[in-house]
C-alpha cells in the first residue's frame, strides 16, 4: 500500500495549518488524494502526456516500416493471415514514404515529418501487443490495464500515487474533442479509486473556458464580490472551527474554497492559449489538435500531472477504408503540433521530466481488409485492426531517445522480438515515475489491486 | 460491435486466461493421460539414467533457472507454471501436460519455445538454437530429472478449526456487562461504557437538545429538523421526549428515501447498464428496484424477508404484495459488460456474497481465495445457482403506469414497433431460407468434396453462395440417416459418394443394373442418367438439378411426376428440411447490416417501455431456467477450461452440517434462505454493522463489506453479537434496531473533542464521543431545496435528471443514474461507484465540491429561492431574517458576532442580491455540511 501520509507541500499547503490534528476524529475523511506525495524511488518522470490516436494508427504506415510488402503487394502472404476483427486479402503495401532522421537514422514515414525531427529523443516500440482485436477490450487494456472488468485508468492510478502538485488544477485532465471515444469516460475511470482522482473529460472543441471545465465561472457575481462572499464565509467558518478543535477535515474544507478561488483563476490562465506568443502557437498550427496539444503543454507547465489528448471522438483512425486518405489527414491535423510539443517541452526544460506516449489502443494488419457486406462494401483500400503487433512511442521523462526497440516480422503483423506487451508498457512508465508497479496497490474487496493486475515488466532497454 | 463480434471477444477473453496472458497452456492435450503415463515412463527410465540425470543437472537445469524461473519459478509460477522444480516440470498447475518425456513435438514446451504459435518464450527473444536442441534432446531422452526436489507445503486455504476467525463463529448473545456508572440508557451503552472503563475513558457529556435533534433528523431522514419540530422538542420536558423524536422520524417516508439510498450504495443501483456498444442502454424498470427499497425500509420489511425477496422474490410461494417482485433488481440491475455472461453473473456473486454476507467469495474466481476459507469450488457452486436462472422475456407486471390513461396509446405504439421489428426479421429469415434453398448444390458438393473450402472442380456447381455452417451440419445429419442403400432419394448417393467407390463410372454403371436402380426417385434417377457420372462432382450436380427441378417448377405437377417431385420437396421445404432454419439458428447467420439494422429496431420497441408514460410498471426479475445446470469450475477464471464438476450449494465455511446440494430448481431460494438464516453469522452482523456506521459515522467493523481474515476485527465485537442477536430476535425489524443506537447514551453524546482524551484514543475506537459527520451529496443537495421551501416530497417514479435546467425538485434518491458516465458532480462528491457493491463512501474534500456549490446555478438558484419565500420576505428587520436562517439551516439561533458579520457583509443595504450571497454563503459554510 503506498504510504500515504502525505509529505508534500500541498499537504503542507491543506492540513499543515493546523498542529497535530491531521489524524484527528474517527470521522477523518480521507485525506485530499490529491495532495503531492512521493512515489517509491527517485522518479525521472513527474508528468505525463498520452497524445491517444484513437481508432489505431497503422504502425506499417508510420513507424515501422515493412519494404517486403511492396514485394508481396497484392498477393497472399506467405504466412497466414492472423485472426483479426474481419477477414484480411493480400499484403497492402504502406502508400507513404519513409526516410530516415536524426542521428540515430530511426525511420519515419512521411506522415509525421514534424515529429521526426525529433527523432532522437523518442525510443519507438514497434514490437507492442496486446489481447484481442477489438477497440473496446483493447482501450480498456490500453487505459486500465484490464479489458472487461472495472479498474481504475493509469492517470486515476499515477494522480492516485503522486498526487498533483498544483491544487488549483484537476490533477488529471482528459481531453477530447467533440464528445467522448468509444467507451467513453471508462477510459479515465477511477473506479475504486475516489471519484476525484477520476479524469476530467474536457471537450476541446470548444473554446470558452466555463464550457471546458464545469463551475469554473461565476456568472452570478465578479470576483470581486466572489471575494467579500468568501471572506464572510471564511469568518463564519473560522468561528465554527473555533469551538471543534482538532478536527482536520474542517480546516482541509475552509482550504477547498480558497482553492476553488484560484482554480478559477488558473483554470482560466490554463486554457487559454491566446496568452500564448504568437510564434508559440504558430509553431503549433492551426486547428484543434494544435489548440489541444498547446493547452496540454500549458496544463503540464502548470503541475497538472496526467494529460490524456485524444485525437477526437469515436475512433477517428480506425481506417478500415482509404486509409491512405485518412491518415494522411488525420496525421496531417496532429503532426505539426506534436513535434512543436516535443520541441516546446525541450526548449522550456520540461521534456526531462515529462513522459510522452504517443500511440493507439492497437495497429492495423498489413494485410488489406476484405470487403463486406453492411460494413465497407466495394472499398478494398483499408487495413483491420491489428493486436497482434503494433508500435507506441515514449518520448522524455528518462526515455532513452534515438532508439527503436523491438521488431514485428518481416510483414509487420506480428511481435516477434523483444515483445512489449501493454502490461510491460505500464510498469515501464510507471518505474519511470518512481514505482514498483507491484506495489503500487490499493485494497479493495479483499485484495491489493494494482494497474499490472499479476502482470508486466519493466523493459529496461526503454530507459535512458 | 455486432454480437458475431462480441461473440467473439468474449470467446476470446474466455480464452485468456485471467491471470499471465501469454503463457496459456494448450488444451488440446490429454491431461490426465499423458501426465500420468510421462510419470510412468520417467519412474521407469530413471533408474538407470544417470547421464540422462547429469544432462538435466548441467544443462536443463541451469537453463530454466536463468531464462524461466523468473515467472516460472517460486516466486512467480505465471500460467501456473513452475520450472525450477523438477518435480513440477511435466504439467502446469492445473494438471495440462507441457512436457511429453520421450515426445519433443508433442510437449509443449518445446512449441513455445520455439516461438510458434501464440504462446513464446521466453516472451522477448528466443533461446539459441543450441539451447533449444538441448531441451528436446533431454525431452527425447525421456526428460529425465532428479526425484528429489523441494517438497512444498500445501498453501490453498482451507477451514481450520483450529484458528478460528471471529466472523465464521456463531453469534453469541452475551448479556450486557455490568457498569459502574449511570450513564448507561440501554444495553448498547452498556457494551460501551465497559469498553471505555477498560481504557479508562469516560464517555462525553450529552450534546444539547438542538444539536441531538439536527444530528438524529439528519441521521434518519436527510434533511434538517423543522422550526415547529424544533421548538415542541426543546418545550418538551417529558422524559419520552426523545422516543417521540425518533419514533416521529421513523414513521416519516423521508426515512426510506435516506436509508434506501445507503442500500441502494451496496446494491451498486444504476440506470443504465454501462456500455453495450448500440443497444439501449437504459434499464426500462430499474426505478421499480429503488422504490421497492424504499417502501420496505419504510414498512419495516424484516430483514431476512427482504434478503430473500432479492434473491428469489419469484419462488415466494404465496407473494405478500405484487410489487415485491421488483426486488430482484438487486441481481439485475449490475452493469452488462457488453452481454458476456460469466462477468454478469460474476458481479452477481459479488452483490450477493459481499452486499449480504461481507465476504469477498469473487477472489476464488480464478483461484482458491488466497486468505479466507472460499475454495474456487464454492464460487462455482455459487455460478451454477445464477447460470441457472435467467432474466424472463417478458418481464412482469407490477402496477398501472404513472399515466394509467396512457395504457392504450402505449399497447398501440408498442405493437406498431414490435410489427415493423418482426417484419423485418422475417422477410430476413425468408431470404437467408430461400437462399440456403436455392443453392442446395452447394451443401452437398460440401459435403461431397468433404469440407466447406470447396475446390475448383466443384465451384461451378456450388455458385458464389457462401456456405451457411448450420444448413451444412442439418444436411450432413440428413444424409447421415438418408444415404443408406434402399433409400429412393439418397440410396444412389451411397452407392456414388458415400460408400467412396474406386471409381464413380464403374459404381454407376452397377448402380443401374441394379434393383436400386428401380426403386429410385424419378428426379434423381433422370438426373444422373442424363450427366452419367464419371466422377463424383457428377453426381452432385446431378443431384443438384434433380433439386434445381422442383424449385423452378411453376407448379405442382400431376399424374407420375407428382409424387418424386413431393419427396424432393419435402427435403426442402418441410418443417424440419435441412435447408429450413428455424428463427434463432437463422439470425445467427444474418449479415451485419442486417444485424445493426435489427439492433435498432430492437432499440425502438425498448425505448417504448422507457420512454412511454402509458408504460406498466414491471419488475426485472430472474426465473429458472427450465433445466438448471452443474457447473464446472473454470480453471484460472476460463471458460473454456472446464474442470471438475460441483453441485449447486452454500458456501462450505457457512455449512454447519453436512452441506447438501440445492434441490430446487437453480436452487436460489434455497440459497436465499441459507443467507438469510438466523445461523448464518454473516448476514446478521453485516447488516447490524452497517447501519451502525450511518448512525455513528464509523463501522464497527470498519470495512463494511469484508469481515474476511485479513479485515480489521470488531471494535466491539461483544456488542456487534448482540445487536445481531437482538436484530433476530426482534424478527429481523430493522426499525428496532435503529430506534435502539439513535435512543443510546452513546448516541446522544456530545461530539466535542476531549484533548486528554484524544491522546489516549485519536481515532475514537472507544466511542468516546459521537463522531462528527459530513453529509453526503443527497443531503447536502435536500437540504438547500427544502431550505428554499422547493423540496418536492412526491415518492417514486422514474428516475429524473439532476442536473439539467430546469433543475428537478425531487429529492437526490430520485436522480437518474447513468453508470457508464457518472455525472462529474456525484463523482466529485464521492457518490457511492455503481459498478460494484459499495461498502462506504469515499470521503474526499476537494475544490471541485467547493465549485459546484460557488458557482453551479443549482446553489444559487436555492438561495434565490429562500430569499424569494414569501415567509422570509414577511420579516423585514435583517436580525429577524438572520434568525430565520439560522434556524432552519442550523437549528439553533445566531449568536451576536454573526449577527454583526451578517450586517457587514450586507452593508446595510439590504438589496435581494446581497441577501441571495448571504445566503449562499450560509450553504458554504461548514456547519451546513457537517453535523455535529
Amino acid at each position: 500500500m503506498l504510504c500515504r501520509s502525505g509529505t508534500g507541500f500541498g499537504a503542507l499547503a491543506l492540513a499543515g495549518l493546523f498542529s497535530d490534528s491531521l489524524r484527528a476524529g474517527a470521522a477523518q475523511p480521507d485525506e485530499n488524494p490529491l495532495a503531492p506525495k512521493s512515489p517509491h524511488f527517485k522518479p525521472k518522470a513527474t508528468r505525463v502526456i498520452h497524445l491517444f490516436m484513437n481508432g489505431g494508427p497503422s504502425h506499417v504506415d508510420t513507424f515501422d516500416p515493412k519494404p517486403s510488402l511492396g514485394k508481396w503487394a497484392g498477393k497472399m502472404l506467405p504466412m497466414k493471415n492472423l485472426r483479426t476483427e474481419r477477414p484480411t486479402g493480400a499484403a497492402y503495401p504502406c502508400p507513404f514514404e519513409f526516410k530516415r532522421y536524426g542521428e540515430s537514422g530511426t525511420p519515419v514515414s512521411e506522415l509525421f515529418p514534424h515529429v521526426a525531427e525529433s527523432i532522437d529523443d523518442i525510443a519507438v516500440i514497434r514490437s507492442m501487443h496486446a489481447d484481442v482485436p477489438n477497440h473496446e477490450p483493447s482501450l480498456m487494456l490500453m487505459n486500465c490495464g484490464e479489458a472487461r472488468l472495472i479498474r481504475p485508468s493509469m492517470g486515476s492510478w499515477v494522480t492516485y500515487g503522486l498526487g498533483t502538485e498544483n491544487q488549483n488544477l484537476p490533477g488529471f485532465i482528459a481531453m477530447c474533442p467533440g464528445g467522448y471515444p468509444i467507451q467513453e469516460t471508462q477510459n479515465w475511470q477511477s473506479a475504486f479509486l475516489p471519484g476525484v482522482l477520476q479524469g476530467t473529460h474536457v471537450d476541446t472543441n470548444h473554446r470558452t473556458v466555463d464550457k471546458l471545465v464545469q463551475n469554473i465561472k461565476n456568472h452570478a457575481q465578479s470576483l470581486g464580490e466572489q471575494r467579500s462572499q468568501l471572506d464572510l464565509l471564511q469568518k463564519l467558518n473560522r468561528r465554527h472551527a473555533d469551538a471543534r478543535r482538532r478536527e482536520a477535515h474542517l480546516e482541509t474544507r475552509i482550504q477547498s474554497f480558497e482553492l476553488a478561488y484560484r482554480m478559477q483563476l488558473a483554470a482560466t490562465d490554463a486554457f487559454d492559449i491566446s496568452r500564448e506568443p504568437k510564434y508559440v502557437r504558430e509553431m503549433y498550427g492551426k486547428g484543434t489538435q494544435a489548440r489541444q496539444i498547446l493547452i496540454a503543454r500549458r496544463l503540464i507547465e502548470r503541475g497538472v500531472r496526467y494529460v490524456q489528448v485524444w485525437h477526437g471522438a469515436g475512433q477517428p483512425w480506425d481506417n478500415h477504408d482509404d486509409i491512405e486518405v485518412n491518415h494522411r489527414r488525420l496525421a496531417g491535423q496532429c503532426d505539426q503540433a506534436i513535434g512543436a510539443l516535443l520541441k516546446d517541452l525541450e526548449q522550456r526544460g520540461l521534456l526531462d521530466e515529462t513522459l510522452v506516449l504517443w500511440g493507439g489502443e492497437f495497429g492495423r494488419t498489413p494485410t488489406v481488409e476484405l470487403p463486406k457486406k453492411g460494413a465497407n462494401q466495394g472499398k478494398i483500400n483499408g487495413r483491420d485492426h491489428n493486436h497482434w503487433g503494433f508500435t507506441t512511442w515514449l518520448a522524455g521523462g528518462g526515455v532513452r531517445g534515438g532508439i527503436t526497440h523491438g521488431a514485428t516480422d518481416e510483414f509487420g503483423f506480428r511481435a516477434v522480438e523483444d515483445r512489449v506487451h501493454v502490461h510491460d508498457l505500464h510498469a515501464t512508465m510507471l518505474h519511470l515515475l518512481g514505482f514498483d508497479h507491484e506495489k503500487l496497490t490499493y485494497r479493495y474487496a479483499g485484495r491489493d489491486f494494482r494497474l499490472t493486475d499479476v502482470h508486466g515488466e519493466v523493459v529496461h532497454e526503454l530507459i535512458a | 460491435m455486432d454480437p458475431q463480434v462480441i461473440a467473439y471477444v468474449v470467446m476470446r477473453n474466455r480464452m485468456r486466461p485471467r491471470h499471465r496472458t501469454r503463457i496459456a497452456l494448450s488444451r488440446s492435450i490429454p491431461v490426465r493421460g499423458t501426465a500420468c503415463l510421462g510419470g510412468l515412463i520417467l519412474t521407469f527410465l530413471s533408474i538407470h539414467a544417470s547421464a540422462d540425470e547429469e544432462l538435466f543437472e548441467s544443462k536443463i537445469r541451469p537453463l530454466f533457472i536463468e531464462s524461466c524461473s523468473k515467472c516460472h519459478g517460486a516466486k512467480s509460477q505465471k500460467g501456473g507454471v513452475r520450472l525450477d522444480n523438477p518435480r513440477k516440470l511435466l504439467a502446469n498447475s492445473d494438471g495440462e501436460a507441457i512436457i511429453v518425456p520421450g515426445k519433443p513435438e508433442a510437449s509443449r514446451l518445446v512449441a513455445v519455445l520455439r516461438h510458434k504459435g501464440e504462446i513464446r518464450m521466453p516472451p522477448k527473444r528466443p533461446l539459441s538454437q543450441e539451447k533449444i536442441a538441448t531441451v528436446v534432446e533431454w525431452i527425447r531422452r525421456g526428460a529425465v530429472r532428479p526425484a528429489a526436489g523441494s517438497i512444498e507445503k500445501k498453501t490453498s486455504p482451507t477451514t481450520d478449526p483450529k484458528e478460528p476467525h471471529w466472523a465464521f463463529q456463531p453469534i453469541t448473545a452475551a448479556a450486557p456487562p455490568k457498569t459502574d456508572s449511570d450513564w448507561a440508557l440501554d444495553e448498547v451503552d452498556r457494551f460501551v461504557a465497559a469498553k471505555l472503563e477498560s481504557a479508562k475513558l469516560a464517555p462525553s457529556p450529552a450534546t444539547d437538545k438542538a444539536s441531538w435533534l439536527r444530528r438524529v433528523t439528519m441521521t434518519f431522514t436527510g434533511l434538517p429538523p423543522k422550526p415547529e419540530d424544533l421548538d415542541s422538542f426543546l418545550e418538551d420536558d417529558h422524559p419520552d421526549a426523545f422516543e417521540k423524536v425518533v419514533d416521529r422520524l421513523l414513521a416519516s417516508p423521508r426515512f426510506g428515501e435516506r436509508w434506501g439510498r445507503h442500500w441502494l450504495d451496496v446494491a451498486r443501483y444504476a440506470d443504465t447498464k454501462g456500455y453495450v456498444f448500440t443497444s439501449e442502454r437504459r434499464f426500462p424498470f430499474s426505478f421499480t428496484f429503488r422504490d421497492y427499497v424504499i417502501r420496505s425500509f419504510n414498512q419495516d420489511l424484516p430483514y431476512d424477508q427482504f434478503v430473500v425477496e432479492q434473491l428469489a422474490a419469484d419462488q415466494i410461494e404465496e407473494p405478500r404484495d405484487p410489487r415485491a417482485l421488483a426486488a430482484m433488481g438487486f441481481l439485475t440491475l449490475g452493469r452488462r459488460f457488453l452481454n458476456n455472461p460469466h462477468d454478469i453473473i460474476d458481479d452477481r456473486i459479488d452483490v450477493t456474497t459481499r452486499g449480504l454476507m461481507s465476504l469477498t467469495v469473487q477472489c476464488a474466481r480464478c483461484h482458491d481465495h488466497k486468505y479466507d476459507p472460499i475454495p474456487t469450488k464454492d464460487y462455482y457452486s455459487l455460478y451454477g445457482v445464477f447460470a441457472s436462472s435467467q432474466e424472463p422475456k417478458d418481464l412482469p407486471k407490477i402496477g398501472p403506469p404513472e399515466g394509467p390513461d396512457l395504457i392504450s396509446s402505449f399497447e398501440k405504439e408498442l405493437a406498431k414497433q414490435t410489427e415493423v421489428l418482426e417484419d423485418y426479421r422475417d422477410k430476413k429469415h425468408v431470404e437467408l431460407v430461400a437462399g440456403i434453398r436455392a443453392n442446395t448444390g452447394a451443401y452437398l458438393a460440401a459435403i461431397a468434396a468433404g469440407k466447406a473450402e470447396l475446390p475448383e472442380s466443384y465451384k461451378s456447381i456450388a455458385g458464389k453462395h457462401a456456405i451457411v455452417s448450420t444448413a451444412l451440419a442439418r444436411w450432413k445429419q440428413r444424409l447421415a440417416v438418408r444415404a443408406k442403400p434402399g433409400d429412393p432419394v439418397f440410396g444412389a448417393w451411397h452407392s456414388l459418394v458415400t460408400s467412396k467407390p474406386d471409381s464413380v463410372e464403374t459404381a454407376f454403371g452397377a448402380w443401374k443394373k441394379s434393383p436400386a436402380h428401380q426403386m429410385t426417385n424419378r428426379y434423381v434417377r433422370e438426373a444422373l442418367v442424363e450427366l452419367d457420372p464419371k466422377r463424383r462432382e457428377d453426381v452432385v450436380a446431378a443431384y443438384s438439378n434433380a433439386f434445381r427441378r422442383v424449385l423452378e417448377a411453376k407448379q405442382i405437377p400431376t399424374g407420375e411426376h407428382r409424387s418424386p417431385h413431393e419427396a424432393l420437396r419435402s427435403l426442402l421445404f418441410a418443417e424440419n428440411a435441412p435447408s429450413n432454419l428455424p428463427l434463432d439458428l437463422a439470425r445467427r447467420h444474418f449479415g451485419r447490416d442486417v444485424r445493426d439494422h435489427l439492433r435498432k429496431l430492437q432499440n425502438r420497441v425498448d425505448r417504448v417501455s422507457i420512454e412511454h408514460a402509458g408504460a406498466p410498471l414491471r419488475a426485472m426479475t430472474l426465473v429458472d431456467r427450465p433445466s438448471p445446470s452443474e457447473p464446472y469450475v473454470f480453471r484460472r477464471g476460463q471458460a473454456g477450461n472446464r474442470g471438475e464438476r460441483v453441485p449447486r450449494q452454500f458456501l462450505e465455511v457457512l455449512s454447519r452440517d453436512e452441506r447438501k446440494p440445492f434441490s430446487k430448481g437453480s436452487g436460489r431460494l434455497e440459497l436465499a434462505r441459507a443467507i438469510a438464516s438466523a445461523d448464518n453469522p454473516l448476514t446478521p452482523r453485516s447488516i447490524v454493522n452497517r447501519i451502525w456506521m450511518h448512525h455513528f459515522g464509523q463501522a464497527l467493523v470498519r470495512t463494511p463489506a469484508d469481515f474476511g481474515i485479513r479485515s480489521d476485527p470488531p471494535t466491539h465485537p461483544k456488542l456487534l453479537d448482540f445487536l445481531a442477536s437482538r436484530l433476530i430476535a426482534d424478527g429481523w425489524s430493522l426499525k428496532l434496531l435503529h430506534r435502539r443506537l439513535a435512543l443510546s447514551a452513546t448516541y446522544r453524546q456530545s461530539s466535542v473533542v476531549d484533548p486528554a482524551k484524544h491522546a489516549i484514543d485519536p481515532d475514537n475506537r472507544f466511542l468516546w464521543r459521537t463522531n462528527p459527520r459530513r453529509v453526503e451529496f443527497e443531503a447536502l443537495r435536500d437540504s438547500m431545496l427544502h431550505a428554499a421551501a422547493k423540496l418536492d416530497l412526491r415518492s417514486g417514479g422514474k428516475s429524473v435528471d439532476l442536473f439539467r435546467r430546469p433543475y428537478t425538485t425531487r429529492r437526490t434518491v430520485y436522480g437518474y443514474i447513468d453508470r457508464q458516465n457518472l455525472p462529474q458532480t456525484l463523482r466529485n462528491f464521492d457518490f457511492a461507484s455503481p459498478d460494484a457493491t459499495s461498502p462506504k463512501r469515499h470521503e474526499t474534500t476537494v475544490p471541485q465540491q467547493a465549485l459546484w456549490l460557488m458557482n453551479g446555478a443549482f446553489a444559487q438558484e436555492q438561495a434565490r429561492a429562500v430569499v424569494a419565500r414569501a415567509d422570509f420576505q414577511a420579516l423585514k428587520a435583517p436580525r429577524e431574517r438572520v434568525e430565520f436562517l439560522y434556524t432552519r439551516l442550523f437549528a439553533r439561533p445566531a449568536h451576536e458576532d454573526e449577527h454583526r458579520a451578517a450586517v457587514e457583509f450586507l452593508r446595510a443595504s439590504g438589496a435581494t442580491e446581497h441577501w441571495e450571497r448571504y445566503v449562499q454563503a450560509l450553504f458554504l459554510t461548514n456547519e451546513f455540511t457537517f453535523v455535529d
